[in-house]
């Protein structure tokens, strides 16, 4: 597939735009579950209230 | 309340003056159409020590993009990683793969990302970028880390290559700036 890429060259100073093969990429998701740390403090809350964790 | 102002006539500053350590503007861009990659060449990493890129984009497309930095020509995503840490409200998530995104836009949104590009002591690319997207209570705060697999004898190209066409929207903006020291 052609794309468009804009080059720009910082010692001649110019700028110009030229098509490249472009391959699109997937795309990753930015990042996992992760940790709500609202929520694990009121989970250990719980389960200190429950006397099944002692910290 | 009264306060005092110094005025320094001075009507011009040779680039020369700055001293080292100083932030210098290298080259800027607005993108006038919708593009997929920018790309500065013609660096000299190994003279300039270190760049910092500015990237301000939109994404006016209907998908979601990533945006690689890519260096010198090299465009094979395993051949890089990035880790990043991402905050959405209380929370906090991480992840790491093999590709060197610096930047990320949901369909339609912009964000920008500071990207700060080095070369360790062993010459393998380090890459630090601090990334701020969407709006309102969405907001979110992503930084991270991007490496190279193998290293490089300099950097004379660096690439901002979205992951899907033309996802560089009219309006994207680009700033490289130097920082020798």
């Amino acid at each position: 597939m052609k794309a468009k890429r804009l080059v720009i060259d910082v010692k001649k100073k110019e700028k110009h735009e030229e098509e490249f093969e472009f391959t699109p990429s997937a795309v990753l998701e930015k990042a996992d579950e992760g940790v709500d740390f609202e929520k694990l403090k009121k989970l250990i809350k719980y389960a200190e209230a429950k006397g099944w964790l002692r910290v | 309340m009264p306060f005092f102002r110094t005025w320094i006539d001075q009507p011009s500053v040779d680039i020369s003056d700055m001293p080292s350590g100083t932030l210098r503007l290298v080259a800027s861009t607005e993108v006038t159409s919708d593009t997929t990659s920018v790309s500065f060449t013609n660096l000299d990493i190994n003279t300039d020590k270190m760049y910092v890129i500015i990237c301000n984009v939109k994404n006016n497309t209907a998908s979601t993009s990533s945006y690689n930095l890519f260096i010198n020509s090299d465009t094979t995503t395993t051949n890089y990683y990035t880790q990043l840490l991402q905050a959405a409200g209380t929370a906090l998530s991480a992840n790491r793969f093999t590709s060197p995104q610096v930047l990320y836009l949901t369909a339609g949104t912009r964000g920008v990302s500071t990207v700060k590009v080095f070369l360790d002591a062993d010459s393998y690319l380090k890459c630090a970028f601090e990334h701020l997207r969407d709006t309102g209570s969405g907001i979110l705060y992503v930084c991270g880390h991007v490496s190279k697999t193998a290293s490089v004898t300099n950097i004379t190209q660096i690439d901002i290559q979205a992951s899907i066409t033309n996802a560089i929207s009219a309006g994207s903006t680009f700033a490289l700036y130097k920082c020798d020291y």
